[in-house]
C-alpha cells in the first residue's frame, strides 16, 4: 500500500506530533477538550486504516463503557445517588462520568498509539535517534532484523526435529516444554556464531571509524516547516486555553467553568489540531477525486 | 563493563525527575499519569547514557542484539503452550552471564523491540522499567556471586535461581505492569482500586513466573554454558 501523506512527513515533524497530542490528551480533563480530542482521535485513526480499523474501534467502545461502568464501584462519593447495592454502598453519576472521562483519555491515548505505529516506524526512529544514541539504535535496528529471522530459523529447526521423531508438537505438556527449550538452545547457538561472524564483518568494514549515516534519509521539505508552524500555532493557542480553564472536578458534585468566547477558539484550535492527520491525508484523496472525475 | 554511571546523567535525570514530580503536583488532575511516565524515562537515562559513553565495541553490540532478539523470538517456539512466556528468562540469563548493567540494557531493549514489532502503547515505558529491572536484580546478584559460577550453575543454585525468576515476576515486575493498569485505567488510584488490580493481575503474574522459572531450569545452564564458551573463545564482554 502506497504511503498515505501524513507518513510522508518528516519524522521529526509526525513525532513531535504524537508526543503534544498524547501529553494534551493526558494533561486536559475539561469534558469539551475530551470529546474534541476523542473525535479528531477517531477521525484521524480511521484515515490511516480505512474501514479495518472500524474493528478496533468496536473493542475499544466495549473497553470505554466497560470502564465507565465499573468506575462508580470504585468511587463511591458523589452527590447524585443513582441506585445502591450491597446493602447501602451508592453507584452515583459522578462516579460514572469520572469513569467516562478517565475511559475517554485512555482510549484517546490508544488510538494516538495506533497512528504512532503506523506512521513512525522503526526507520524513522533510528533517524531521529541514530546521532544522539548511535550504540542503542544500532542495537534496536539489529534485534528488529533478527527476530523474523530467528523464527524462521526456529521453524526449520523444529521442522528438522520433527522428522527425527522429536516433535514439540506431540506428547504431554512437560515433553513440548522441554523439546522448545532444545530448540531455543540450538537457535542460541547459531546465533550467537552469527553474531562473531556479524560483528567481525561490521569492525572490517570500518565500524566506529566516523560518524553513522542513516539508511533512509528524509527531507525537510516546505510542506513540513508549514504545517510544523500551524502545528505549533495550533497546540500553542489549545494549550492557552486548556490551561486556564480552570480545574475540573467530579466530586463530590461536577464542577467545571464554561467556556470563554477566547477558550471556545483555543478549543477549536485543539480540535483543528487533532483532525490533522485525517486533514493532510484527506487531501490527496479529494485532490485525487477531483482530478479523476 | 564499567559500572560507574555517569555522574552528570543522574544528576540531570534526578533534577528532570523532581521536576516532572513538582509539575505534576502543582497542575493536579490526571497530571500524575504524565509524571510517573516522565519519571521512569529519567530513571532510564543515565543507564543507556553510560552504555552509550564506553562507546561499545562492534562484538559487545552484536552479542546483545542476540540476546535481545532470542528473548522476543522466544515467545514463538513456545506458541503451542497458551501463556508461556519465557522472555524475562533470556533477560535473566544474560544477566547472570554478563553483569548487572548489560542485564538492564538487554531487559529494556527487548522489551522496546517487541513492541515495535507488536505494536507501542502507553505501556512501553512501565515494560521497559521491569524488564530492565530484572535484567540489573540478578546481575547484580551474579556479580556478588549469590549464584556461585557463572558459567554452570549447581542444583541447588539452580533451583534458586528459578525461584528467584519466578518470585521476581510475581511480586516486583508483575505488580510494576499492575501499577501501569490502576493508573491507566482508574479514575482515582483508591486503594480499593489498587486492590482490585492488584488482585485481579494476580494470577496472571503467578503464570507468567511459573513460565519463567520453568525456562530457567531448563535453559540457564546451557545458555550460560554458551555464552561462557563465546567469552574463553571470542573475549566477548569480559
Amino acid at each position: 500500500m502506497a504511503p498515505k501523506p501524513f507518513q510522508r512527513l518528516h519524522p521529526a515533524v509526525a513525532f513531535a506530533f504524537f508526543a503534544a497530542a498524547l501529553l494534551l490528551t493526558v494533561l486536559v480533563a475539561h469534558p469539551a477538550f475530551q470529546v474534541v480530542g476523542l473525535a479528531g482521535a477517531i477521525i484521524s485513526y480511521l484515515s490511516f486504516t480505512g474501514r479495518s480499523g472500524l474493528r478496533s474501534l468496536a473493542a475499544l467502545a466495549a473497553a470505554f463503557c466497560l470502564l465507565t461502568l465499573a468506575n462508580p464501584l470504585f468511587i463511591p462519593q458523589g452527590q447524585t445517588v443513582l441506585f445502591t447495592y450491597l446493602g447501602q454502598r451508592p453507584y452515583t453519576l459522578q462516579g460514572l462520568a469520572m469513569g467516562a472521562s478517565t475511559a475517554a483519555m485512555l482510549v484517546t491515548a490508544l488510538l494516538w498509539f495506533g497512528c504512532f505505529n503506523r506512521v513512525v516506524t522503526s526507520e524513522k526512529l533510528t533517524f531521529l535517534f541514530g546521532r544522539l544514541a548511535p550504540s542503542l539504535t544500532l542495537m534496536l535496528t539489529m534485534v528488529l532484523r533478527l527476530v523474523p529471522l530467528y523464527q524462521r530459523k526456529a521453524r526449520q529447526i523444529s521442522a528438522a526435529r520433527r522428522c527425527v521423531g522429536l516433535s514439540a508438537w506431540e506428547g504431554p505438556a512437560t515433553a513440548r516444554i522441554r523439546s522448545g527449550a532444545a530448540e531455543l538452545s540450538a537457535l542460541t547457538t547459531w546465533g550467537l556464531e552469527g553474531a562473531i561472524v556479524t560483528a567481525d564483518s561490521m569492525r572490517s568494514r570500518g565500524f566506529g571509524s566516523g560518524p553513522r549515516t542513516p539508511f533512509a534519509t528524509y527531507p525537510f521539505t516546505g510542506r513540513d516547516i508549514a504545517l510544523a508552524a500551524l502545528l505549533t500555532v495550533l497546540l500553542v493557542a489549545a494549550g492557552a486555553a486548556a490551561a486556564t480553564v480552570g480545574e475540573t472536578r467530579f466530586l463530590p458534585a461536577f464542577a467545571f467553568a464554561p467556556l470563554s468566547p477566547v477558550q471556545t477558539v483555543g478549543l477549536l484550535a485543539w480540535g483543528l489540531f487533532s483532525l490533522m492527520p485525517a486533514l493532510v491525508n484527506g487531501r490527496e484523496a479529494l485532490q485525487w477525486r477531483i482530478i479523476s472525475r | 563493563m564499567a559500572h560507574h554511571l555517569p555522574v552528570a546523567a543522574w544528576g540531570i535525570s534526578l533534577l528532570g525527575a523532581a521536576l516532572s514530580v513538582v509539575a505534576g503536583a502543582l497542575m493536579g488532575g490526571r497530571a500524575y499519569v504524565a509524571t510517573s511516565v516522565l519519571v521512569i524515562a529519567f530513571a532510564m537515562l543515565p543507564f543507556f547514557a553510560s552504555f552509550e559513553r564506553q562507546r561499545p565495541q562492534a562484538r559487545q553490540l552484536a552479542v546483545l542484539a542476540v540476546l535481545c532478539a532470542l528473548g522476543v523470538a522466544a515467545r514463538a517456539l513456545f506458541i503451542w503452550v497458551p501463556h508461556f512466556k519465557p522472555m524475562a528468562a533470556i533477560i535473566i540469563i544474560a544477566a547472570v552471564a554478563f553483569g548487572r548493567t548489560s542485564g538492564f540494557l538487554v531487559g529494556a531493549l527487548t522489551v522496546a523491540a517487541s513492541n515495535l514489532i507488536f505494536g507501542q502503547g502507553p505501556w512501553t515505558p512501565w515494560q521497559m522499567l521491569a524488564f530492565g529491572l530484572c535484567g540489573y536484580a540478578f546481575g547484580l546478584l551474579a556479580e556478588r556471586g549469590v549464584f556461585g559460577s557463572r558459567t554452570h550453575l549447581a542444583p541447588g543454585r539452580l533451583a534458586a535461581l528459578g525461584l528467584g525468576g519466578g518470585a521476581f515476576i510475581v511480586l516486583v515486575a508483575g505488580p510494576l505492569l499492575d501499577t501501569s493498569s490502576l493508573f491507566y485505567f482508574a479514575a482515582l488510584p483508591t486503594p480499593e482500586a489498587a486492590l482490585a488490580v492488584y488482585l485481579a493481575g494476580f494470577p496472571v503474574n503467578c503464570i507468567h513466573g511459573a513460565s519463567v522459572a520453568i525456562a530457567l531450569f531448563l535453559l540457564a545452564n546451557p545458555l550460560l554454558g554458551k555464552l561462557a564458551r563465546l567469552r574463553s573463545k571470542y573475549g566477548v564482554l569480559q
